[in-house]
């Protein structure tokens, strides 16, 4: 039985549902990217453990009962007012502990708030950037709602449909009531601060100067003010079962699926999704105030942040900034932005760039950054990302497994290196990052095929292993190389784990259980082979070097801008028609080495259904179907239908939305000149449909 | 009147909380390590094609405050036993002295395979070992996906089938087969059930403990706080000293299976440590870890 369950009075699905649907999981920005800057990284001591501290989120596991309240916005409208004035009241613990566990349904126009979304390319990102949802609502936690006036919207501005907050009472009659801690810390959670205790906890296991308490006292602190509130398990059922969730309006979704979800033991999405969004306000402060000092942030994770910091602050060229150049703040001044917080207890660890140690970054894009020092006349790198580099690509270079002293693969730190000091030695321009790296740079074993380690370990996997290499022989968990193409689809294989680099040409590679011939090429000559050498078929292989250059390559559609300087955060246009209640985060559920040849990811993602919600649709009532669909160019009959309940395509929506706001910009006059052609017509925009079709057709002709 | 196209958006559903939660049909089980109590770890060393090349099997005990080989022995291929044997000459078996009289000993895959259905089925002691659903694998004679529809493999050990006339052999009905349950597409770690068999030694005894499957890749990152892939920085993080560079297979299995030994009872006492009640083959995560420590209440 869950924790919770049994605790809650009057809580309805809507409640549920809606603040739910606030919870978001960790987050990256990449702002100023392609850029060798002196930066700093931040980081917040204990995050979740503050975060949870500061909402009372321990409470939830000392009280008798949990029931809903409903708010008016006049006290929360002048916690706002006060933070647009930049007041101090936002560091007030009192504050953080009266609001809690408080959510705000409101209708974004614009303002920068958090939303997954699907990118042009077809990935999914949670990103914060400005949401229009045409009318929709949204629900998001109180902090998310301070960060946008942290963003710079006006507070009067707002939208607030509701105000709700779910209020843990009373204490529960048993008597054995305390938790105990890693450290053997016991714990009332009734009347003691759990996610003080945590920190406590990890101070303990600090002081015992053992690694690894130091990393169960982390993770057990992240997995009880955190982890195990967004717990959600996924089981795979010989048959499709029916499973059921609630969503964003109230209303319960059905699905079939063999792969139900289930909520963990003391799973409370609402209390998971508040702790986030606390981490994300203090985030959006500190970048409001590292802009009023004239910077900007450089990057920016669920609970850390890069500024660009030197010792005695300046300025550095950056496309995309005013004037192409922004401002560096010494670290002095950063250490004064950060102590603003010290009220709340929230503390900025540093990691990376101090006075003593000053440190130059690279933001290379979406958690991809690397942190060097000058070391003669090359560069040390003291911290960099191994994504989409790190255990899963086969270690090519010539010292297998060899890792550099943090545990990160040495290979690819290498090649970060070279990239780091040809990037720092090149002026700031809008070329894009691997056409300034010269590939002669690279070592000689970045020639070799980029090979993606793989683990047979579920029956797919194992099925497409033995028809690849045509051994229905191969044992379960077996592992093994599966060359990587490029095109995006599954390569040949070859079982084993060759850690030998230089072995690899002796690998038996095999497709369609056949050996092939595996060929890596630059430019016209063949610079790697491998496999039989009697094969008739031949496979092109990327190489290590062509992996690390796409690598570098800095595209995100999430943001606009220059390729090399500062970037803002494209806009989010959306309508709850095409908003989606999914279960578990599918990229969460694939390990980094899953192999995505065979596996899809969008498979380990359950899909319950859309939102419903007619606003919309109401909105076309009002405005008349006839006059939406001379405006839009869509036939009447599609309006009509799609009214009554049918469904359309985001491209559509677009239409019937653009054509909405035309309505509304372009009220009915008596008479005045077509759009068009200038003819005088009593008709809303054009004298005809024609001149409609012309002006939709052909927008930019005078 | 803006023009930006619009996108589809993303939410959570919110789980009624009145569902069952994953787990809640499992008994509560309790445990300490006491002195005494047996276990088996069993690991393998295979070649760059992930062939098996020799496996090992070591009978450990739990003392007060660390793990103890008591038997140690060897399995290989069968037409590389004598050479094996022959190699190992007198050497004396890694166990403390008083116990290791005869020499260590070499055996046909068949006799390893008798020897794990004897010790983990019939007998219920706890499985060890460092990425088990491999070794296992490895260790398999015949195995592939169930055909039960649920994502889960079935594995019939070496050693588990019976020669019957004319040279023809059958699965042995007194031999358990092994089903795996992957945790994940590419997550380590697995489930593990016994199916059971004819045979009486093997069949439920309700006062026996469940059996158990200890992988140290999971217990050791459940107790470190993240995954761990290599055995070396697990050892290191429990001040193990773990061989490295040695290039003898059979050397390299009996010092990795020491400290694997080693590294099994500091993960036992330091799981007893900081989860009182917890078995170790209950901790899949420190996530589980964390569940346990919230679930029990104290005065």
């Amino acid at each position: 039985m869950n924790a919770f369950a049994t605790k809650l009075r009057g809580v309805t699905d809507l409640d549920f549902g809606a603040a739910a649907s606030a919870c978001l999981g960790g987050l990256f920005r990449a702002i100023i990217v392609g850029i060798v800057m002196p930066l700093a990284l931040r980081d917040i001591r204990s995050a979740y453990a503050t975060m949870a501290s500061l909402l009372g989120i321990g409470r939830l596991f000392g009280c008798a009962s949990i029931r809903t309240v409903e708010h008016d916005a006049g006290w929360l409208l002048d916690l706002l007012a006060d933070v647009a004035a930049g007041g101090d009241r936002i560091v007030d613990r009192a504050t953080w502990l009266r609001l809690g566990l408080t959510f705000v349904t409101l209708r974004p126009r614009g303002e920068w708030l958090p939303a997954t979304v699907q990118l042009p390319n077809g990935e999914w990102r949670t990103v914060v950037a400005p949401l229009d949802l045409s009318g929709g609502t949204a629900t998001v936690h109180w902090c998310d709602l301070v960060a946008v006036i942290a963003a710079g919207a006006d507070p009067t501005a707002l939208e607030i449909v509701r105000i709700f907050e779910f209020r843990p009472e009373g204490v529960p009659r048993r008597k054995a009531r305390r938790i105990r801690m890693g450290s053997g810390l016991l714990v009332d959670p009734s009347t003691e601060d759990l996610g003080a205790a945590c920190i406590a906890d990890r101070a303990l296991a600090k002081a015992t100067g053992e690694e690894w308490r130091e990393g169960f006292a982390k993770a057990n602190t992240n997995a009880s003010c955190y982890g195990a509130l967004g717990r959600v398990d996924r089981k795979t059922e010989p048959q499709p079962v029916e499973t059921v969730v609630i969503g964003p309006d109230g209303q319960r979704l059905t699905v079939r699926t063999r792969h139900p979800e289930t909520p963990g033991p003391y799973a409370f999405l609402p209390a998971a999704g508040a702790v986030a969004a606390g981490t994300r306000l203090v985030m959006a402060l500190v970048r409001r105030a590292v802009l009023a000092a004239g910077s900007e942030v450089a990057a920016m994770h669920a609970d850390s942040v890069a500024i660009p910091t030197s010792t005695t602050g300046g300025w550095m060229a950056c496309p995309g900034a005013p004037n192409r150049r922004l401002r560096v703040l010494s670290h002095a001044e950063l250490d004064r932005i950060l102590a603003w917080f010290a009220p709340l207890g929230v503390q900025f660890k540093p990691e990376i760039g101090t006075a003593d140690e000053p440190t130059c970054g690279l933001v290379v894009g979406v958690n991809k950054v690397i942190y060097a020092q000058p070391d003669g006349a090359s560069w040390r790198i003291v911290r960099s990302s191994d994504t989409a580099l790190g255990g899963h690509v086969a270690d090519p270079s010539d010292h297998a497994g060899k890792r550099t002293p943090d545990r990160r693969w040495a290979w690819s730190a290498e090649l970060q290196r070279i990239a780091f000091q040809a990037l720092a030695a090149h002026p700031v321009d809008d070329r894009p990052l691997p056409a300034l790296i010269d590939p002669t740079d690279l070592p000689q074993w970045a020639q070799r095929p980029a090979l993606r380690r793989h683990t047979a370990s579920t029956p797919k996997p194992l099925r497409a292993l033995r028809k690849q290499t045509g051994d229905p022989t191969i044992s379960p968990f077996r592992c093994y190389l599966r060359v990587d193409t490029g095109a995006g689809v599954g390569g040949p294989v070859a079982v084993g784990s060759w850690p030998d680099a230089r072995r690899w040409a002796d690998a038996d590679f095999r497709a369609d259980g056949q050996s092939v011939r595996v060929q890596v090429w630059a430019g016209d000559r063949v610079v790697w082979s491998g496999g039989s050498p009697r094969a008739s078929r031949v496979v092109m292989a990327r190489s290590i070097a062509e992996l690390f250059l796409g690598w570098l390559a800095t595209d995100d559609p999430s943001m606009a801008g220059p390729a090399r300087g500062l970037r803002n955060p494209a806009p989010v246009r959306s309508t709850p028609e095409l908003v989606t209640v999914v279960g578990k985060d599918g990229d969460e559920l694939l390990a980094y080495d899953a192999d995505l040849s065979i596996i899809d990811p969008a498979s380990q993602r359950l899909e319950y259904g859309a939102v419903h919600d007619d606003t919309l649709r109401d909105r076309v009532r009002t405005a008349g179907i006839r006059a939406v669909a001379r405006e839009s160019g869509i036939a009447a009959r599609t309006i009509g239908g799609w009214v009554s309940g049918g469904r359309t395509n985001p491209h559509t929506l677009t239409r019937i939305i653009t054509a909405l706001q035309t309505i509304d910009t372009h009220p009915h006059t008596p008479e005045h000149p077509c759009d068009t052609c200038g003819a005088p017509t009593l008709r809303p925009r054009y004298c005809s449909d024609r001149c409609a079709m012309r002006h939709y057709r052909h927008p930019d002709a005078p | 009147v803006s023009d930006e196209p619009l996108v589809r958006l993303r939410v959570r559903g919110n789980l009624p909380l009145a569902a069952e939660p994953s787990g809640a049909n499992k008994p509560p089980r309790l445990y300490w390590p006491r002195p005494g109590e047996p276990g088996l770890l069993i690991h393998t060393v295979t070649d760059e094609t992930d062939r098996l090349i020799v496996a090992t099997a070591r009978e450990v005990e739990l003392t007060h405050d660390r793990a103890v080989t008591i038997s140690e022995r060897l399995y290989t291929w069968p037409d590389q036993v004598p050479d094996a044997q022959a190699a190992l000459g007198a050497t004396r078996p890694d166990v403390p002295a008083g116990l290791g009289a005869t020499p260590v000993r070499v055996d046909d895959l068949g006799t390893g395979g008798r020897l794990i259905s004897n010790r983990l089925y019939r007998q219920r002691q706890p499985g060890i070992g460092w990425d088990q659903p491999r070794r296992f694998g490895q260790l398999a004679a015949h195995a592939g996906p169930a055909r039960s529809g649920c994502e889960m493999f079935f594995l019939r050990l070496f050693g588990f089938d019976v020669q019957i006339a004319g040279g023809l052999w059958r699965w042995s009905w007194l031999r358990p087969t092994l089903m795996v349950t992957p945790r994940g597409p590419g997550q380590a770690g697995a489930f593990y059930r016994w199916v059971e068999t004819n045979d009486p030694l093997g069949r439920a005894r309700l006062k026996w403990p469940p059996r158990a499957m200890v992988d140290l890749r999971i217990l050791t990152g459940a107790l470190c706080g993240h995954d761990l892939d290599d055995p070396a920085q697990a050892s290191r993080m429990f001040g193990i000293t773990w061989p490295e560079d040695v290039a003898d297979p059979v050397e390299r299995l009996r010092l990795e299976a020491r400290a694997l030994v080693e590294l099994y009872g500091q993960c036992v006492y330091a799981l007893a440590e900081i989860a009182p009640g917890m078995h170790p083959a209950d901790a899949h995560s420190f996530g589980s870890i964390t569940n346990h420590l919230l679930g029990r209440r104290y005065l």
